[in-house]
């Protein structure tokens, strides 16, 4: 992980000089107990007290700070939960779906997939690959062939190949745009998904968000949208990215990731 | 011949070959053959006998599973009291709702596969054809011949100086004139034109979104007959059920030689609107033979008056 956020940085090296300032004057910080880094919450706390100068009753301003190992780029692996149909369509976990010609992202309409094992069938459930998840700052590109001898989608890194009428189609990243990109800010993620392509009928539909010419066809997401929870590493990232040719031109592949990211 | 005819002649004979040159970039050709020849390139694979005999027996496939769903696996499950007919169409609604639409599909896909039919052999004519992107070449290097011998001559001072010129312009006359039966463009070039007139309804954005349409009712029907409908069936004693069967193993062979079948008329949508733009082919031959013919005659009359 890096730490690119430059208010981050300034605040944690305030913090830093108020901590050095407070156990130089001899001040007693039960604060300097809890500082430190705790490997489930992977949260980096430095907490100072020290005495205003204005004040001769010993009040104190505590000046906190927090600094998370999920902000900045997150470069690593985003671990894809596998999905959880439920009893009641109540559908978590990662997921795609396909949203047919014209449809808006809300209401649709979706392409039903008799194959979806859920009650839903306009939700097809993902499971995560051998590789856990989504990679960042790298690309998990497809085997060499991509397809079998049918047309089905052989990439299995970022998620297990899922059947939709019939045939498999398989998720992997493309080094033909940059590698997958994830910053996080406050717990809000985006970044760039334009290397994201699925891999059907023997035919290869980018589904990056943006495209990896920059462009937002249609309901294409300008970048990929979720949130990251600062102490657990916890995400949901979202996205959609409109088909352009072939024999699902215009129709838009929905995605929704969702699990712990994991630092590389 | 008087110095002011030979120049008139000359100049009619200049004017006709930079009219040559001329054309490709009225009628745009220099971007439109191009995607005529891409569009040639996508089809050829699937403009075969085989290719659409193989797409025809699919449909006949698809044909027979769907009316099998309807007479034997609806009725045997609803006459078995499993379920009733409300409940079969909502149970199985992708099933219902693909059956419901089955008889526009069957008529659209039938005949967008039957066109395919009846124009391989025109497809074959215009794939025989030299390439599309040099069409525009075959205007402009003739006519610069042309025009640029045409002004040589102009610039002689007289009749039997000119001469050679002068033969030199029957000659490409002659070969533009002649150029379209060396190329069989007097029956390849209206096998285009009948093609392209037979693709027009297809090849229209509102057409072209109805067929990935089916596919999708297609494919949603499939999967819904192969991982609920029939195991029901089977459960409750109802069938044979061979043609469903039979489409479901078929199905993911099926679905992909469709999908790329369908994604090439998508991706061509373009490519076909610009070909149509251009003038129809069946006037393609006359477009060399005509200006062919006024180069040979003119300069011939030149090459006589010299001798004169």
């Amino acid at each position: 992980m890096q730490f690119t956020n430059g208010r981050r940085v300034a605040a944690a090296l305030l913090a830093l000089s108020l901590l050095s300032a407070a156990c130089g004057s001899g001040e007693s910080s039960d604060a300097g107990d809890s500082a430190g880094l705790t490997a489930d919450a992977v949260t980096t706390t430095v907490a100072a007290e020290t005495t205003t100068p204005e004040s001769d009753d010993e009040a104190t301003a505590t000046t906190e700070a927090t600094v998370s190992l999920f902000e900045g780029e997150l470069v690593g692996l985003f671990e894809v939960a596998a999905a959880d149909c439920g009893a009641a369509d109540a559908v978590s976990g990662s997921t795609f779906r396909m949203a047919q010609i014209g449809a808006t992202l809300d209401d649709g309409p979706f392409i039903p997939n008799a194959d979806s094992s859920c009650g839903d069938l306009t939700v097809t459930p993902l499971t995560p690959g051998t590789d856990g998840g989504l990679l960042t700052g790298s690309y998990q590109v497809p085997p060499d062939p991509a397809f079998d001898s049918q047309g089905s989608g052989l990439a299995n890194g970022i998620a297990e190949p899922v059947t939709f009428f019939g045939l498999s189609f398989a998720m992997a990243t493309t080094d033909e745009a940059i590698p997958p990109t994830i910053t996080a800010s406050d717990g809000v993620l985006t970044g760039d998904l334009s290397a994201v392509a699925a891999y059907y009928a023997g035919l290869t539909f980018n589904q990056g968000a943006p495209k990896p010419d920059g462009a937002t066809p249609g309901l294409t997401f300008e970048a990929p949208v979720g949130t990251i929870d600062p102490d657990t590493g916890a995400y949901v990232l979202d996205w959609a990215s409109q088909i352009v040719g072939g024999p699902f031109d215009n129709f838009t592949g929905i995605w929704h990731l969702e699990g712990t990211f994991v630092p590389g | 011949m008087s110095n002011t005819r030979r120049r008139t002649s000359l100049v009619f004979i200049m004017l006709i070959g930079l009219g040559l040159v001329a054309a490709p970039a009225v009628f745009q050709m220099f971007t439109r053959a191009p995607m005529g020849g891409d569009m040639i390139d996508d089809f050829r694979q699937y403009m075969t006998v085989e290719e659409v005999a193989k797409f025809e027996g699919y449909m006949a496939e698809i044909r027979l599973a769907e009316a099998e769903s309807r007479e034997v696996l609806r009725a045997g499950l609803v006459e078995s009291d499993v379920l009733s007919e409300a409940e079969y169409d909502t149970q199985f609604i992708l099933v219902s709702g693909f059956s419901n639409a089955w008889p526009a599909i069957d008529e659209d896909m039938s005949d967008l596969v039957e066109t395919m039919s009846q124009n391989v052999d025109n497809f074959a004519d215009v794939d025989a054809l030299p390439p599309f992107p040099l069409f525009p070449w075959f205007f402009v290097l003739p006519g610069l011949f042309v025009a640029v011998i045409a002004a040589m001559a102009l610039r002689r001072r007289s009749d039997a100086a000119a001469r050679p010129l002068a033969w030199a312009l029957v000659g490409l006359g002659i070969a533009i004139a002649l150029a379209p039966a060396a190329f069989q463009m007097f029956t390849r070039a209206p096998s285009g034109a009948e093609m392209i007139d037979d693709f027009r309804p297809m090849m229209v954005e509102e057409r072209v979104q109805a067929v990935q349409g089916y596919f999708v009712s297609i494919g949603g029907a499939e999967g819904q007959l192969r991982s609920s409908a029939v195991p029901l069936a089977v459960e409750s004693g109802v069938g044979p059920l061979p043609a469903i069967d039979q489409l479901t193993s078929d199905w993911p062979t099926i679905v992909g030689e469709f999908a790329p079948m369908i994604g090439t008329m998508v991706d061509n949508v373009d490519n076909y609107e610009a070909v149509d733009a251009l003038p129809n082919f069946s006037l393609f031959p006359w477009f060399f033979v005509v200006p062919g013919v006024l180069i040979a005659l003119s300069a011939a009359q030149l090459v006589r008056s010299s001798k004169e």
